[in-house]
């Protein structure tokens, strides 16, 4: 009977519908999106059919395999004259300066073959971007050649226009401006008083993107001096903030180093670090006390702690701070705010606690911030008014960075001369063409070199100097700033002869060192300050208030068309590709903002409309951020470049027009989102608090174990550790090397060095946002954040919370978290999940304590990758070198020149993870073989352990009864991850003590 | 029946085979751009290996020499006995040297010599040649062959490896085509380590005394044989 019924699947298909018959012969009734997973997006457009696909497949294969009997012929070309230093396979390391105008390192480059392929530390610490330098040298969005009215140029042309022209200038009486970064080259310095004096009327403006002028202009009417002081944050027993995120991105690569080096427990004593912010920062999130408040009340409590320290009653959210100024005999008080009065006071705060000469000096002051606001407030009018007749910008990019950026440019149609010394067409070099104003009026954009291609010098602090040497030839026709001021100035001088002449004794000992320091004049020490010390009311708005921030990975965004840097989450939030709107969870609700995770887990957010001080932002997403203040929102700048290149236009938005903050006025926009790409998508460690192991100073005082208790299995014998009911064979480290690596969590910072360290090592790749969206995110080195939860067992034990209620709470975070930062990469397990599960043995053990891992024998099951309890192990889903779809560093013929050659690039289908720098390690032991010595545990380094700033990750080999690893390991505040697990790693942590009571 | 089961037998065979000659690059010996006689420097005139291909004691490559190692000697030798001027030509021609004069041109225009590389190792694979000419003490011969009896570079095979006195003396033999990985094994299953002094090693060999006696320790026993060591 039913054979004979007819059964619609509806109306559509009884009335015979033309779109019925026709999905009906679809196979699949969606479109596939065959172009997202196929390589080359013309293949889905061909019309062959499956029968010729299946002839195509039968033929190629064939082809293929005969093709292959055949080995392709390969080249060896040898130098025709071998330079005496270089042996092919050996690498040459020299010692030079990175400075970018924002940050600052002394540091050696790792080259091979004449490329230079690392950046390792060699006086300063170094931090994300200064490591990331290596990878902007290799750009191929650089600029090519000179330019003259936006088209290709050469020298002779270029410098004879802006000659003559400039001389035409001089002989009118005109006004030539120099906007330049923060200039911290003694050179540089003479070569523009040189060009000053050959013009005449010559102005030189400094600027720094995220000014330290009210801070400079504070010192100088305080001291005299303008100039920032030298900080010894070791020395501080109390550190207070207010708004600095010193660890980040205030002050100098340094101030980590010293930090870390006051807060080692093991002395019994540890500074005790208060932050005041609205926005949760690096240094905000591993301060010991952190209080929220909004921007604008951080003046009337500065003026508050300065009254208490002198005898009046403090605001009750600071006493325990000024008890604790008050008590310690030495201290730091640093702030961020850029205002002149504000920062007087912090100078007379700084003063009362007698901390000038003791933990800040200047009497060896930092030249590392020079940029007047005023100057170039002064400048930009001037230009508006036709005063500027010729404008030379160098290092900077106003169009982009200024907050009137808008007025600048108008004022780029009355200037006659305009030249932009960039190493890209940016922002600034576009307007200067675009706004031509006079139809004779032309741009000049003079190709400037790459730090890495130029010679130079600075002078970092008082009575120090470091050298800059080239560790390339240039990739492209630029020319650096200086050899420019040369030849404008008329000089047949080469810059090179100009720095040696500068620098003249032990030139050649000094290039090689890099640094050398010498005091030609005595700043006299201060003691008095004789200021009118300003006051300010305690005050709160009522409104929401924005305030501008700098992330760890782009900084200004000088950087921008960096992939790797795009692609390295921020430490707190934890995404990347992006910046977006901050806000705590409470002012969200209040708004109706939302942040949602989709079915795989990503994330998204509402987006806004974001107006400050008159200027509007518009479709700014938002990022629900536990730790930023309630009433309070804050956006990073350094994103939203519109011609940074490939990699960098187009990503987030420029948050520059609104640098000065204020009140904003927030609205929704309805009907769109924002898609996300974190990397970690939950919060908190949902109670399980044996991941990060932490304890207080006094706790630790009293017992070094502290925290750090093992989880015990019940047995017939009773309680024991999971290695004392273990199964597993052992295997013998007693003999030969044993390499372990242990992470010290309370000076971890979070700062992300390691991470880039090692991509810069590895070859790891930049996959997109798009990937990292969906979890396949290759970073070998991850930094796990926690925040903690306003939920614990013990309170939902007094209150008679539900278990359920109790661990769905625990994911919150708490609205004012502490913060843990937990670098997690391959544990080497000596007892391997990963080893056991592999059914082609691609990763086996190795008998000094590494997991191996063979990528040409691993045929992609993923095994091992789900029977990791740590989640280190990360899958090649694609081909992401050569293929156009993931066009970043690895799809370029300049950015392949900084992979390192001893390590091989995974091909598609494969998993690959941290090897513990394998190739390192092999390095050293060779050289101590060849040279017939035993491995000095300093010599023993991998990537990471290299790149941290605070030597939180300290490597070594534990048979070397010398080495400080094998002291660490017997330490009481050892503890391996998953203890319970029984893996056995050869990478163990050392618990965060917090100086709590 | 038994008769296709045989011929199916002898095709996977055949097959097996073919597969396993991808990649043996055994006696491949490519024309190079000079017809330069290794017979005649190395073997006649008696110049060490290492002089020319310097970098093999100190680097992974062992260096293809450039020209201006040649120009050493051929600065002064103008003429060959084979092939009289026409190869040491082109020396010349590549440094920008004038061999009438005896000097070299000034701003020339120097060319780099294209040679074709014979050894060829995948990516995959991370060899140097200083940890077992420098460390290891093994003769080039051991791998290369009589390269000093032979004219231009190419692949030894393992029959004529296993001839090699170095390696008979070794106790090496081969079981496995030049360069395929099983080569490498082989020679790291059955090549005694050199326990002479070497401070590097001292602890470790003292223990391996101990626990192995009299027993041959070969390379495989000290971690020569993990995959981590040359795949990463």
């Amino acid at each position: 009977m039913t054979k004979e019924k007819k059964y619609w699947k509806g109306l559509a298909e009884l009335n015979n519908d033309p779109i019925v018959e026709k999905l009906a012969q679809n196979e699949f009734s969606e479109e596939i999106p065959v172009n997202e997973f196929l390589g080359d997006s013309d293949l889905g457009n061909g019309s062959t059919s499956r029968r010729d696909f299946l002839k195509f497949l039968g033929f190629s294969t064939a082809a293929a395999t005969l093709a292959a009997c055949e080995t392709p012929i390969q080249k060896v070309i040898p130098y025709v004259v071998k330079p005496e230093e270089v042996i092919p396979g050996v690498a040459n390391y020299y010692a030079t300066t990175i400075y970018d105008g924002h940050d600052f390192a002394s540091v050696l480059v790792k080259t091979r073959e004449g490329r230079p392929i690392k950046i390792d530390p060699n006086k300063t610490a170094l931090n994300a971007r200064i490591q990331s330098s290596v990878l902007s040298l290799y750009d191929s969005g650089r600029l090519r050649n000179p330019m003259k009215a936006g088209v290709d140029s050469d020298w002779e042309t270029v410098d004879s226009d802006i000659t003559s022209k400039l001389n035409e200038i001089a002989s009118k009486g005109g006004n030539i401006a120099l906007l330049t970064s923060t200039i911290i080259s003694p050179t540089t310095e003479k070569l523009i008083t040189d060009f000053s004096e050959k013009y005449g009327n010559v102005r030189h403006v400094q600027m720094d993107e995220v000014s330290y002028s009210g801070m400079l202009d504070a010192n100088e009417s305080s001291f005299g001096l303008r100039a920032l002081p030298t900080y010894s944050f070791d020395q501080a027993e109390v550190i207070v903030s207010f708004g600095s995120d010193f660890l980040g991105n205030w002050g100098n690569t340094d101030c980590a180093t010293q930090y870390a080096k006051g807060r080692n427990p093991k002395n019994g004593t540890m500074s005790k670090h208060y932050q005041v912010e609205s926005t949760l920062t690096l240094t905000g999130s591993n301060a010991d006390e952190r209080l929220q408040i909004k921007p604008s009340e951080q003046a009337g409590l500065l003026s508050n702690l300065y009254n208490a320290l002198n005898g009046n009653t403090a605001d009750s959210r600071i006493d325990k701070m000024v008890s604790s100024l008050k008590s310690a005999k030495s201290s730091i008080v640093v702030c961020n705010s850029n205002n002149t009065e504000v920062q007087i006071l912090v100078n007379a705060i700084n003063n009362t606690l007698g901390n000038y000469e003791n933990t800040l000096t200047l009497s060896s002051p930092s030249y590392l911030k020079k940029g007047n606001d005023t100057d170039v407030t002064t400048l930009v009018s001037d230009m508006n008014a036709g005063n500027i007749d010729a404008l030379i910008t160098y290092n900077v990019n106003p169009s982009y960075t200024l907050v009137n950026a808008d007025e600048f440019n108008t004022g780029l149609t009355k200037v006659g001369l305009k030249v932009s010394t960039s190493l890209y067409m940016d922002e600034t070099a576009i307007n200067m063409d675009l706004r031509k104003g006079n139809n004779e009026d032309v741009a000049y954009v003079c190709s400037d070199n790459h730090n890495l291609e130029s010679w130079g010098d600075a002078k970092p602090s008082h009575g120090e100097y470091t050298l800059m040497q080239p560790t390339i030839n240039p990739l492209f026709n630029g020319r650096q700033f200086q050899d420019s001021l040369l030849s404008w100035s008329g000089s047949n001088t080469k810059y090179y002869d100009y720095l040696k002449n500068y620098h003249p004794s032990n030139w050649e000992e000094r290039v090689h060192d890099g640094h050398y320091s010498e005091i030609d004049e005595d700043i006299p020490m201060f003691h008095e300050l004789d200021v009118v010390v300003p006051s300010f009311k305690l005050v709160k708005s009522e409104g929401i208030e924005f305030e501008v921030s700098e992330k760890i990975s782009m900084g200004n965004g000088s950087q921008s068309n960096n992939p790797w840097l795009q692609e390295l989450p921020d430490p707190l939030s934890r995404a990347c590709w992006d910046n977006y709107l901050t806000m705590s969870a409470t002012t969200a609700r209040d708004l109706g903002i939302k942040n949602w995770n989709v079915s795989n887990g990503a994330l998204n957010g509402s987006m806004v409309n974001i107006t400050v001080d008159g200027k509007t932002l518009e479709n700014v997403p938002v990022m629900i951020q536990p730790g930023q203040a309630n009433g309070s929102v804050s956006m990073a700048v350094g994103y939203g470049r519109k011609n940074a290149g490939k990699c960098g236009d187009g990503v987030g938005i420029n948050a520059y027009p609104l640098l000065n903050g204020g009140v904003a006025n927030i609205t929704i926009v309805e009907g769109i989102h924002h898609e996300f790409a974190a990397t970690q998508l939950h919060h908190t460690m949902m109670g399980r608090d044996m991941i990060v192991k932490e304890a207080s100073l006094t706790d630790y005082i009293k017992d070094n174990k502290a925290g750090n208790h093992s989880e015990l299995y019940h047995t017939h014998d009773g309680p024991k550790k999971a290695s004392e009911v273990s199964l597993w064979d052992e295997f013998d480290h007693t003999t030969g090397h044993f390499w372990n690596l242990s992470i010290d969590l309370t000076s971890c910072i979070g700062c992300a060095a390691c991470v880039i360290s090692c991509h810069a090592e590895n070859n790891v790749a930049v996959v997109g946002k798009e990937e990292v969206r969906k979890s396949r995110d290759m970073h070998w080195l991850r930094i796990d954040r926690y925040f903690s939860s306003d939920m614990t067992e013990k309170l939902s034990e007094k209150d008679k919370i539900s278990a359920i209620d109790m661990y769905a709470e625990m994911e919150d975070p708490s609205g004012t978290p502490e913060v843990v930062f937990q670098p997690v990469m391959c544990q080497h397990c000596n007892h391997a999940p990963c080893e056991t599960v592999c059914p082609v043995a691609a990763t086996t053990h190795g008998t000094e304590g590494q997991n191996h891992m063979a990528y040409n024998r691993c045929v992609g099951t993923r095994y091992c990758a789900n029977n990791c309890p740590y989640k280190v192990r990360r899958f090649n889903w694609f081909q992401y070198s050569d293929n156009d779809k993931f066009d970043y560093n690895m799809n370029d013929d300049y950015g392949k020149m900084v992979l390192n050659p001893d390590v091989v690039v995974r091909s598609r289908g494969v998993i690959e993870k941290c090897s513990m720098c394998i190739q390192k390690i092999q390095e050293i032991k060779l050289e101590a073989k060849k040279d017939g010595t035993k491995v000095q545990d300093e010599k023993a380094q991998t990537a990471c352990s290299l790149a941290c700033p605070t030597n939180a990750l300290v490597f070594g080999d534990v048979n070397d009864k010398t080495s400080e690893i094998q002291k660490m390991k017997k330490d009481d505040r050892a503890y391996q991850l998953l203890e319970h697990l029984n893996t056995a790693p050869s990478v163990f942590y050392q618990t965060k003590i917090r100086n709590k009571a | 029946m038994i008769l296709g089961f045989i011929m199916f037998i002898v095709v996977l065979k055949v097959i097996f085979n073919l597969l396993m000659g991808i990649g043996n690059t055994e006696t491949y010996q490519p024309v190079q751009p000079i017809a330069f006689d290794h017979s005649i420097h190395a073997g006649d005139n008696g110049i060490d290996c290492n002089y020319c291909h310097s970098s093999a004691r100190n680097s992974k490559t062992s260096g293809v020499p450039s020209v201006n190692v040649c120009m050493n000697c051929h600065t002064k030798i103008k003429e060959g006995p084979t092939t009289g001027t026409t190869e040491i030509q082109k020396i010349y021609d590549a440094i920008g040297f004038d061999a009438a004069t005896g000097t070299y041109i000034e701003g020339y225009e120097q060319k780099p010599i294209e040679w074709i590389k014979v050894h060829n190792l995948p990516d995959l694979a991370y060899f140097n040649h200083s940890q077992h000419v420098s460390v290891g003490g093994l003769e080039c011969q051991q791998c290369h062959g009589n390269m000093q009896e032979k004219t231009v570079g190419q692949v030894a095979t393992m029959e004529e490896l296993n001839k090699i006195s170095f390696n008979k003396e070794d106790g090496v033999e081969f079981g496995h085509p030049t360069l395929t990985m099983g080569w490498c094994i082989d020679c790291h299953r059955q090549k005694e380590v050199n326990m002479g002094v070497n401070d590097y090693y001292t602890e470790m060999h003292d223990k391996m005394k101990n626990e192995f006696g009299d027993q041959k320790i070969t390379v495989d026993m000290i971690g020569g044989l993990e995959c981590g060591k040359c795949h990463y």
